[in-house]
């Protein structure tokens, strides 16, 4: 199947005076990266800057180079243009453009080709105009033996509210958190060789069903994600997760694809402490690892190219705006790609069921989202990629009302093969006294006929 | 290794469509199904279930609360706690569709609705009085083989399921999944058209018949998986040999992609889910890049946005 086509425009030009004063106030890239952005009139998505610094200068990108947290990307100037093309055009490719991921995820939303087992298609939950939920849930199976709090709310405030605002623009994401005590993971972890208790990766994917039906319903209908965080029972701490190889793992956390992520948390409580023990639990490792385990989920998935650059990492950020720009734009295609199908399965399902009934409500939701569709395309071609997102998440939203409209099933006890059944009991008992009464009328004008013969 | 199966969360369906005392065993029947696929791991919140008689508070039950699978009272399926989503007059052929074509009112709550995506496997099982291409639902109403075969081919559009298991227990029930004509289904039935699907046995305490054989046979066989066995789907589709059912099961699996002999029961009737171990964490600072903002952000916007 074909991608979608990506083109680009460029131009140079000259360093202006400003920013010349931020490059010699800098001390490192990133600080300059930081001030460069701050000079900024006009921050655009989807609208990046290569800085070509000349070699041997305070502030050095390094042979490999260097893109920052915002749209830049800082590259050594070198007399060999070729490379330096080459390196540009692979960095824009792979990188900010992504094509690659964009093109993934056209096909997947197109849903001709069903791949196998694709890592970074399953892992990310699919776009979803209406939104996200994100539960943090202390679980806490003995609290007769420790009495653990987080400030939850300090924290999501502190670490997330980054990325919240950065997707706030274009999607709804709630946040709740919740204490869970007295229940339990499903699995019996072993005894490790360092007087510690291990999870193995192949009891891992069963840690999770038992609590799933004690972690709340929801009211919303949007997707939610769990994020757990587990202190283990008194006689299995510490508890360590393994991986397959049979090594600790350093983060002691692993997600599940779709669902969410979960972190142990073990607690050191002396010998001869009064139970229950209080304990305070430091917020910001634990955000370290469900904020990365975040980002995958919500499909700010890793780009596995082969270019040696550094990349800046997205820090307290949480995401760096070039990411952004690529989560909108493999979101706004994901999104087009899906109204564009569930159009299509529309207008096959009425080509099927002939008679079926679109009220005016079906019909304008159906006209809203082609127009959406139509602006975004031209948004998209104009590289206005904020634009585009907005009116593909529209489209996305009209054409799933006009598929999933409650009206479409109407017709249900209508249906073309079972006419014939449905009719006969209505019209027989009517129809039989009618053909009678016919028939009667016609031998009856048959008989006056023949007397004025006669 | 992470993400062979190709799926990442499972769903049952699960119908029982007649109602009165004397079908006291197409109740025992999915109160079956539901223990097993819930004993292996799917919650409650992934199980649509449809029941549309409530056996285990009849007054004419003389073991109150409880519905068994067998005279000797040996397992009693209806458990400790049993989630019914859809429940007596509200078990129509009509809300059936909507379930599985998620085309909703928008009130209905999150527990009625069949959210899958396009790596749901889906576990369907119907179970009441059926003949040759269609299922009675509550003695007013029927679906037919045509309306079902449809039904899937519009969640199929939608990608709302990866794989589907459906198993039917009723007479003639091979005729349901003959018109099927949407990818990714394997289809199980009871027998064969043209057949009757017994039951197994009376309860004298009860009066009736308790439950179905090809459920019984399907029971007693899912009680010996567990959530991390590797008994696969070909073992299953073997359940129930003539000599126990006296109807012959039949199967049909041209539509689906994979082999049955391959494919682990626990993809449909368990939740094993797919982990991935987290390898690299985000380094966070004590400080917010730009903390002022972000708690402007925090006022300007409603509440729930930030928490």
């Amino acid at each position: 199947m074909e991608g979608p086509k990506v083109s680009y425009r460029c131009n140079v030009r000259q360093y202006f005076n400003e920013e010349m004063l931020t490059y010699k106030e800098a001390t490192t890239l990133s600080s300059f990266d930081d001030a460069l952005e701050e000079l900024k009139l006009l921050k655009e998505n989807g609208k990046y800057t290569f800085v070509l610094i000349p070699e041997g200068e305070v502030v050095d990108p390094g042979d490999r180079g260097y893109i920052g947290r915002h749209r830049s990307a800082f590259l050594r100037s070198s007399k060999d243009l070729a490379s330096l093309v080459s390196k540009i055009s692979g960095v824009m490719r792979e990188i900010f453009a992504a094509e690659k991921v964009i093109a993934k995820a056209w096909n997947t939303a197109v849903g001709a080709v069903h791949q196998q087992a694709d890592k970074d298609s399953m892992r990310a939950l699919q776009s979803q105009p209406n939104g996200y939920e994100i539960t943090f849930t202390l679980l806490n199976p003995q609290p007769s033996h420790v009495r653990a709090s987080w400030n939850i709310q300090e924290a999501t405030k502190r670490y997330l509210s980054p990325l919240l605002s950065a997707l706030h623009d274009y999607t709804n994401i709630k946040v709740k958190s919740q204490y869970l005590h007295s229940t339990n993971i499903g699995v019996r972890p072993k005894v490790d060789q360092v007087g510690g208790y291990a999870l193995n990766i192949d009891q891992l994917p069963h840690i999770i069903n038992p609590i799933e039906a004690f972690l709340g319903s929801h009211v919303s209908n949007n997707p939610n994600l769990n994020f757990i965080l587990y202190i283990p029972l008194r006689d299995q701490s510490p508890l360590f997760i393994y991986n397959q190889n049979g090594e600790k793992v350093a983060s002691n956390a692993f997600l599940s694809p779709r669902w969410g992520g979960f972190l142990v948390h073990n607690v050191r409580v002396e010998e001869n402490a009064s139970l229950p023990v209080d304990v305070q639990i430091d917020e910001r490792p634990v955000m370290q690892v469900f904020a990365a385990q975040l980002r995958l989920l919500l499909g700010v998935s890793p780009l596995h190219h082969g270019l040696a650059v550094e990349e800046a990492p997205a820090g307290n950020a949480v995401i760096t705006d070039w990411e952004l720009d690529l989560w909108l734009r493999s979101h706004c295609l994901e999104n087009l790609a899906s109204s564009v199908a569930t159009l299509n399965s529309l207008a096959q399902l009425l080509e099927k069921i002939g008679n079926i009934v679109i009220n005016d409500d079906i019909g304008r939701e159906v006209e809203r989202a082609v127009e959406q569709i139509q602006i975004s395309h031209t948004a998209l071609s104009q590289g206005q990629l904020r634009d585009a997102y907005l009116s593909s998440r529209q489209a996305k939203q009209f054409s799933e009302k006009a598929f999933f409209d409650p009206s479409l099933l109407e017709l249900l006890y209508f249906p073309e093969d079972q006419k014939f059944a449905i009719y006969i009991p209505l019209f027989l008992p009517i129809g039989i006294p009618v053909v009678m009464s016919v028939l009667q009328s016609l031998k009856y004008l048959r008989k006056k006929n023949k007397q004025k013969m006669e | 290794d992470f993400f062979d199966s190709g799926h990442t969360n499972n769903w049952a369906v699960l119908v029982d469509t007649s109602r009165f005392w004397f079908n006291y065993r197409h109740v025992a029947n999915v109160l079956s199904m539901y223990r097993s696929v819930k004993r292996l791991g799917i919650p409650d919140s992934h199980i649509i279930m449809m029941l549309a008689d409530d056996m285990a508070c009849n007054p004419r039950n003389p073991r109150p609360a409880s519905v068994y699978n067998n005279a000797n009272q040996q397992i009693n399926v209806y458990g400790d706690d049993v989630e019914v989503d859809y429940r007596g007059y509200e078990v129509t052929v009509e809300n059936f569709i909507r379930v599985m074509t998620g085309r909703l009112p928008e009130s209905t709550p999150r527990s009625k609705r069949l959210l899958s995506d396009d790596r749901s496997n889906i576990l369907v099982y119907m179970t009441g009085h059926g003949g040759d291409g269609f299922l009675k639902f509550q003695d007013a109403e029927e679906i037919s083989n045509v309306e079902m075969g449809d039904a899937f081919e519009q969640m199929w559009q939608k990608r709302r399921y990866h794989e589907v298991l459906y198993i039917i227990d009723t007479c003639q029930a091979e005729s349901m999944f003959q018109t099927f004509y949407s990818p990714n289904i394997i289809g199980i039935a009871s027998s064969k058209v043209g057949e009757d699907s017994l039951s197994h046995h009376v309860d004298p305490a009860i009066g009736v018949y308790i439950i179905d054989r090809y459920t019984y046979f399907a029971l007693e066989f899912l009680e010996s998986v567990t959530p991390d066995s590797k008994k696969t789907l070909g073992q299953f589709l073997r359940v129930c040999p003539k000599y126990q059912c006296r109807s012959t099961v039949a199967v049909r699996t041209d539509l689906f992609q994979r082999d049955p002999e391959k494919v682990l029961l626990t993809d449909f009737f368990g939740s094993v889910r797919n982990v991935e171990i987290t390898m690299e964490t985000l380094s966070l600072g004590n400080e917010t890049t730009n903390p002022q903002m972000s708690n402007q952000v925090c006022r300007s916007v409603n509440m729930s946005d930030c928490f």
